[in-house]
């Protein structure tokens, strides 16, 4: 009998795993989606990645009841209990992902209504870094890898270069054009939107090495430290 | 064979005991097509092992818990997976998790599309398929990559455009110089006669374009007929350095074949080596200085990779690449070579891997003005592939380039 509640416990367990990567699948879908959505001015495609956002509420909110449940009825411990833990702590980040992911689509219905920009080819080096970083994590997320694990936490000051870069070329942009403000602000916050999945994929870069380690990470990542940009009253509140 | 004779007394009773019983086992064996079946053994995911190993693209078997059961090589390289490994570890595209999941459900067969990893990623076909009978025993995931078909499409596509604009260009200049003709130049005699002759160049650019894609096309067509026939290097080289020198002389420049006194024969269409060396020699005399010096070599080596050796990796400083090269072949075969060296300013790094490919021209600008269509490099590729001969280059910034082509000789 007690082998029974093992194998039942462990079967939990691989459930929790599939519910974690079939919400990185379709957050690395909406983020890889969104990016294209802004370059190719996509208006079909932007409405289809907020329409699709709701599943991927749902799957945390599913994540979210089996972990409780987990926890109340089986009282894991060591690295069972780090493996609930963690799988609830990266569905948050992966949710907030998606409505990032969300918020770049919205953004591009309103960009596509004014004439384009010629600036996007900077958001599209940043969002192919951000889909990436993404890729990575949830991979050693998958395999257990802390080395991948550690390679995204180091590198997410790429996007946060590129993020003040783009912030300059904007600027210039909006000054020497003043009809354009409106849609530069817009991909102001995409680009904004950007770092901020990245700064998620750090996070869940480091529950992986809390999962398989046992060890949160110690050292201060090296970032960017002067952040231009206001807060964005709109995707603090998930538009 | 062992006789009765040479066995030791005391294993004579237990090897008769063994035949005793070979013999009564061979008895009792059923007559084919009368036997009751055994009782049959419940079928496992692990009996499907031979059948996946022999399929040629990636495909695996899943337990009814999502965990990988049986992999073929081609899926554990494309993926670095190992049995035992959850599914959803390895591939989480939300598309294929589902229809896993359904399968598993209602044992229905789906077909799905998938894209995976940044754009470009690789564009997949999938199969999802439940087995066993009754009792699930899994579902077989086979897998069928397309990221070559359709970036064949995509260059197609890119194909018939870029085709469509070379064209467009000097047709362009075709009617603004006759509407020139026809109106402001109509009465200036010396105008006219400078724009009829700026029309014909206009007209046999367009001309040689459409020949050399007309050529390119048939070459396309035999690609996968081995040539028949024997075509000798040095001839070849004489002819395409005779034919270039007007060109040369215009631009003062010198062609030198330096080949010995003997045929170098390989297995070949002769026009069409005759074709390689034309347009190798054609380029080098185009991109030579005024004044420079354009040289022919030809060679032989004891197999082939002496042959590249010698043909493509001559400059310490060059960057280099192979633009085509050959099936590993027989062994113990002669191979010739063909060299063409200028001392032009030379090809980027940058650019090798693009030469050969339609179109390409490094200055597009320079280029058009020197009357290239950037199909020389292509029809020797295509038929150097032919041949199953090799094509390299070599080049260095301002000190010059060598393109090379080899084949096997002739017996
Ligand atoms: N010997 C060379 N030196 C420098 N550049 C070269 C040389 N040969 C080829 N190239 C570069 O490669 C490009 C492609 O060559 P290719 O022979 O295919 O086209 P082309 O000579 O421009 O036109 P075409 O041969 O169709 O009339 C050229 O435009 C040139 O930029
Ligand atoms: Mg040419």
């Amino acid at each position: 009998m007690p082998e029974h509640t093992v194998k039942a416990f462990s079967e939990e367990l691989d459930a929790l795993a599939n519910e974690i990567a079939r919400m990185g699948g379709l957050a690395e879908q909406a983020v890889i989606d969104s990016i294209a959505a802004v370059v190719r001015r996509d208006t079909r495609l932007a409405n289809e990645i907020i329409e699709r956002d709701a599943q991927i509420d749902r799957e945390q909110r599913e994540v979210e009841r089996r972990a409780i449940k987990l926890m109340a009825l089986r009282h894991p411990f060591a690295a069972d209990l780090r493996q609930v833990l963690t799988a609830w702590r990266i569905s948050g980040d992966l949710e907030r992902i998606g409505d990032l992911a969300k918020n770049i689509a919205k953004r591009t219905l309103v960009l596509n209504q004014s004439d384009p920009i010629q600036i996007t080819k900077g958001i599209e080096r940043m969002g192919k870094i951000a889909a990436f970083q993404l890729k990575t994590v949830l991979d050693s997320y998958a395999r257990g890898d802390v080395q991948a694990a550690l390679s995204v936490w180091m590198h997410d000051e790429d996007i946060d270069a590129h993020y003040n870069s783009l912030f300059r070329e904007l600027l210039t942009y909006m000054m020497e054009d003043p009809r354009t403000i409106s849609p530069c602000a817009h991909l102001l916050f995409v680009a904004k939107n950007i770092e901020r999945i990245g700064d998620h994929c750090t996070n869940i870069a480091e529950m992986v090495h809390y999962l398989v380690t046992g060890e949160e990470m110690s050292a201060e990542r090296p970032r960017a430290k002067d952040d231009p940009t206001p807060v964005d009253p709109s995707s603090a509140a998930g538009v | 064979m062992a006789t009765e004779a040479n066995i030791p007394k005391a294993q004579r009773g237990s090897l008769l005991r063994r035949a005793e019983r070979a013999v009564r086992t061979l008895w009792a064996r059923p007559v084919p097509g009368t036997a009751t079946p055994a009782s049959p053994r419940e079928p496992t995911l692990q009996d499907y092992e031979p059948l996946m190993r022999a399929l040629p693209d990636p495909a695996m078997l899943l337990d009814p818990t999502g965990r990988i059961a049986v992999i073929n090589d081609e899926a554990r390289k494309r993926w670095a997976a190992e049995p035992w490994v959850r599914f959803s570890a390895v591939l989480r595209h939300p598309p294929i998790l589902d229809a896993v999941q359904a399968a598993m459900r209602d044992h229905g067969v789906r077909t799905i599309e998938f894209v995976s990893g940044p754009d470009p990623g690789e564009h997949f076909r999938c199969t999802v398929a439940p087995l066993g009978f009754g009792a699930p025993l899994g579902v077989a995931v086979l897998f069928r990559d397309q990221t070559a078909q359709i970036a064949a499409e995509r260059m197609r596509v890119d194909f018939v455009a870029n085709a469509s604009h070379e064209l467009r260009t000097p047709l362009t200049a075709l009617s603004m110089l006759i509407e020139t003709i026809a109106g402001p130049a109509r009465d200036n005699e010396a105008d006219r006669a400078r724009f009829l002759r700026m029309m014909l160049a206009q007209a046999d650019r367009m001309r040689r374009l459409i020949d050399d894609l007309l050529a390119l096309s048939r070459i396309e067509l035999d690609e996968h007929i081995p040539p028949s026939g024997l075509a000798d290097l040095c001839a070849a080289a004489r002819e395409a350095a005779d034919s270039a020198s007007p060109m040369a002389a215009q631009r003062d420049v010198r062609v030198e074949v330096r080949a010995g006194a003997h045929e170098v024969m390989i297995v070949g269409d002769r026009f069409q080596i005759a074709q390689v060396a034309q347009n190798l020699i054609d380029n080098a005399v185009k991109f030579s200085p005024s004044g420079g010096l354009v040289t022919v070599e030809i060679g032989a080596a004891a197999n082939r990779e002496e042959a590249m050796e010698a043909a493509g990796r001559r400059w310490r400083n060059a960057g280099r690449i192979s633009l085509h090269t050959p099936p590993p072949g027989a062994l113990g075969k002669r191979f010739a070579y063909l060299r063409v060296v200028d001392a032009g300013h030379g090809i980027a790094i940058r650019h090798l891997p693009r030469l050969g490919e339609r179109f390409f021209r490094v200055e597009r600008e320079k280029g058009s003005e020197r009357g290239g269509t950037g199909l020389g490099l292509a029809i020797v590729k295509h038929i150097v592939s032919r041949h199953r001969g090799g094509l390299l280059v070599e080049s260095e910034l301002d000190v010059g380039s060598a393109f090379a082509v080899y084949f096997e000789c002739a017996d």
